[in-house]
């Protein structure tokens, strides 16, 4: 498999530019309120692979109504992302409509091949014990369902001179002229109800494929629907528009996860690479990699691989980085200085290390988010205020709200009385003092 | 387009549930008790919100709940409105039938929490009320409330009202089958006066709703009265179905 960038599920990324031989990609991920009010990841992916004459790239859009749609969007992104990456020209018609007939009755056989992996992977996700049983039941009723995500993924192609996009569900992808005017992707249709499934394959619909001819084609944007009606603001894009875009997006009621990845194609000289950073020595017991900081660096990235086979990327702001709590055996690690500026940095020397080490207690998750602020009167208990029908006195019927509540909020009165009389004490003390 | 708000955790619906609980629940249908089959349904709703809540193992406070349990007095059975993420901590409560049927008390509490929460509740998907009885009312007569309830609303729509009537004594023909029936289509469907009198107290069915119904298997029809003969235990399931089926992000 070759080496595939993702950009993490469980932080925010601001955009951000990277430099390929095909042109310059910008990106973005944006968790929604939701999810990062209650520290959760997010449902999108993004997941990119480059060589000297090509470009893949996938988006895929986690469905929340789906058992984890996250995991559904990573395993599709990093599958998608590949298999685009391995296509066999050779073996493919050059007639550009029965190359896309072929390519899709390819891609949905592949796509229904991986259910097989993509079940494993839905059986396997530990749901946590300490979540409560209701929440426990509703995760395992959507676990008979699967993972599902929808996606949209493409390979750009300088020495075929196409543009190859598949895509299922909702996601968007812009295509723009060479003055920056819009144009539409031939015979196009996104459908909501299609997705690809962990348990089915694709769901439905089928997988759809479109192959353009690049002569028009000057630039490429993708997204996922969380843009929603703001998306004809990427025509003019800049990372500091779309960092401002996602802040705005963020703040409305149905703020959702956000995925934004545009290519201009502009084949541009890369200036030279940033030189390799150093691992500092691990240490054992601990899950963190430390390593020098490289100046110029704007973001580090780390390689991460078992046997010599690629396993995943991780990014991160500062020169260390804790590591995933699912990565298990002995796993290598290389990492990279990278600027939006510069070609990606100099690889460091690799490191080994057997994983899992020990890890600190991990904290009870966080079941539910903290209310977003909002100016309301208290919600407040309602007692009857209807005559008694019947002369009856009312009695409970079931069991009462306990009176815990109102004792734990006599003690925590309790408990501040004390602190202001002890802060009063302290107070006079000192200040009699002097 | 009304009813097209979606539930999210800065605009959650409020579902507020009236349960009758009065003698008569105590009453078998099939080989359970009445009111422990409405527990069950409950129960089975709650997780179905929960799932529709949930992003990865995060529960979104997407819906707001409260349930009024009556029978000659009317009883806050959560002491208010509870978020659906605090609902799943405290669990799903028991009942003890008791008493006769004050349902005009059991709106007329309804119509004051409304009236209380209604300023708070612009953007907000419009409320839906989810009545259950097996019995005609008690006293006085709840189809002023109902009506002023129905009048009432956020800017997604006036307040839903849906009925589920437990007893065998609504169709004229039963119900073969839930997932293929398309709802009440005429009063002339109905066996009963007070049947009647329920049919003129539910909302006609969102086509919002409609289309969350149908991805549930349900065949509803637009427009249909909210309203459901609970004869069966697949027809009650399908009733409680209908009070999570407000849209969500």
């Amino acid at each position: 498999m070759p080496e595939i960038i993702t950009i993490n599920q469980d932080s925010d990324t601001p955009a951000r530019v990277e430099r390929f031989p095909v042109g310059r990609l910008t990106y973005l991920y944006d968790r929604s309120a939701d999810s990062r009010r209650g520290g959760a990841p997010g449902q999108d992916f993004i997941a990119f692979s480059g060589g000297a004459d090509w470009l893949t790239f996938t988006l895929c859009d986690g469905v929340s109504q789906s058992f984890y749609g996250d995991l559904a969007a990573r395993f599709l992104g990093e599958r998608l992302t590949g298999w685009l990456a391995d296509l066999a020209w050779e073996t493919l018609p050059d007639d550009l409509g029965t190359l896309g007939s072929r390519l899709g009755e390819q891609l949905n056989q592949t796509l229904r091949l991986w259910t097989k992996d993509a079940t494993d992977l839905v059986a396997e996700k530990p749901i946590s014990d300490l979540l409560p049983g209701m929440v426990r039941d509703a995760l395992e009723h959507k676990r008979e369902v699967g993972s599902e995500s929808m996606f949209v993924a493409g390979r750009i192609d300088m020495s075929r001179w196409v543009l190859v996009v598949c895509w299922m569900g909702d996601m968007r992808l812009w295509l723009w002229d060479a003055d920056n005017q819009p144009f539409e992707l031939p015979d196009a249709v996104w459908e909501t109800r299609e997705r690809w499934s962990s348990k089915h394959g694709p769901k439905n619909g089928l997988a759809r494929v479109a192959v353009v001819p690049l002569e028009r084609v000057a630039r490429i944007t993708a997204h996922s629907d969380g843009v929603g009606s703001r998306a004809p603001e990427l025509q003019w894009l800049t990372p500091e528009r779309l960092d401002q875009l996602a802040e705005d997006l963020r703040s409305q009621p149905a703020s959702d996860d956000i995925s934004i990845l545009d290519v201009w194609l502009t084949p541009e000289p890369l200036n030279e690479a940033l030189p390799a950073p150093t691992f500092a020595q691990p240490d054992p017991d601990e899950p963190i990699l430390h390593w020098t900081a490289v100046e110029g660096a704007e973001w580090y990235r780390v390689q991460v691989r078992q046997k010599g086979i690629w396993v995943r990327t991780i990014d991160t702001h500062s020169p260390n980085l804790i590591l995933p709590g699912d990565l298990r055996g002995e796993m290598h690690f290389q990492v990279q200085a990278m600027s939006a500026e510069r070609a990606p940095g100099e690889l460091s020397s690799a490191i080994s290390l057997k994983l899992p080490v020990a890890l600190p207690p991990k904290p009870p998750p966080a079941v539910s988010i903290p209310s977003a602020p909002t100016v309301r009167a208290p919600a407040s208990s309602t007692p009857s205020t209807v005559p008694e029908v019947s002369g009856a006195k009312p009695v409970s019927v079931f069991q009462p709200v306990s009176a815990s509540a109102l004792h734990g909020g006599t003690l925590n009165l309790l408990a501040v009385l004390l602190a202001l009389l002890l802060s009063i004490g302290w107070i006079y003390l000192n200040v009699g003092t002097h | 387009m009304p009813y097209t708000a979606v539930a999210t955790s800065t605009t959650p619906v409020l579902i507020l549930y009236l349960l009758d609980i009065s003698g008569s629940m105590s009453q078998m249908l099939g080989d359970k008790r009445r009111v422990e089959i409405v527990s069950d349904a409950l129960q089975e709703i709650a997780t179905e919100m929960v799932a529709r809540s949930t992003k990865g193992e995060l529960v979104s406070p997407r819906y707001r709940l409260a349930i009024y349990a009556y029978e000659s007095q009317v009883h806050d059975v959560l002491g208010g409105i509870k978020t659906i993420d605090q609902f799943v901590r405290d669990g799903v409560p028991e009942f003890a039938p008791r008493g006769g049927t004050n349902t005009a008390g059991a709106f007329l509490a309804a119509e004051q929490l409304l009236l209380q929460e209604l300023p708070y509740m612009s953007g907000h998907p419009a409320p839906l009320i989810c009545h259950m009885t097996d019995g005609e009312y008690q006293g006085d007569d709840p189809t002023p409330i109902v009506q002023r309830i129905m009048g009432m609303g956020t800017n997604d729509g006036n307040v839903l009202v849906e009925n589920i009537f437990i007893s065998d004594k609504i169709l004229k023909a039963p119900v073969e089958d839930a997932y293929a029936w398309q709802g009440i289509t005429s009063e002339a469907d109905l066996a009963s006066d007070y049947a009647r009198a329920l049919l003129r107290m539910s909302s006609p069915l969102p086509e919002s709703y409609r289309a969350e119904m149908q991805e549930f298997g349900y065949s509803l029809l637009s427009g249909a009265p909210m309203m459901f003969p609970a004869q069966t235990r697949d027809l009650i399931r399908m009733a409680f179905t209908m009070s999570g089926a407000t849209p969500v992000a």
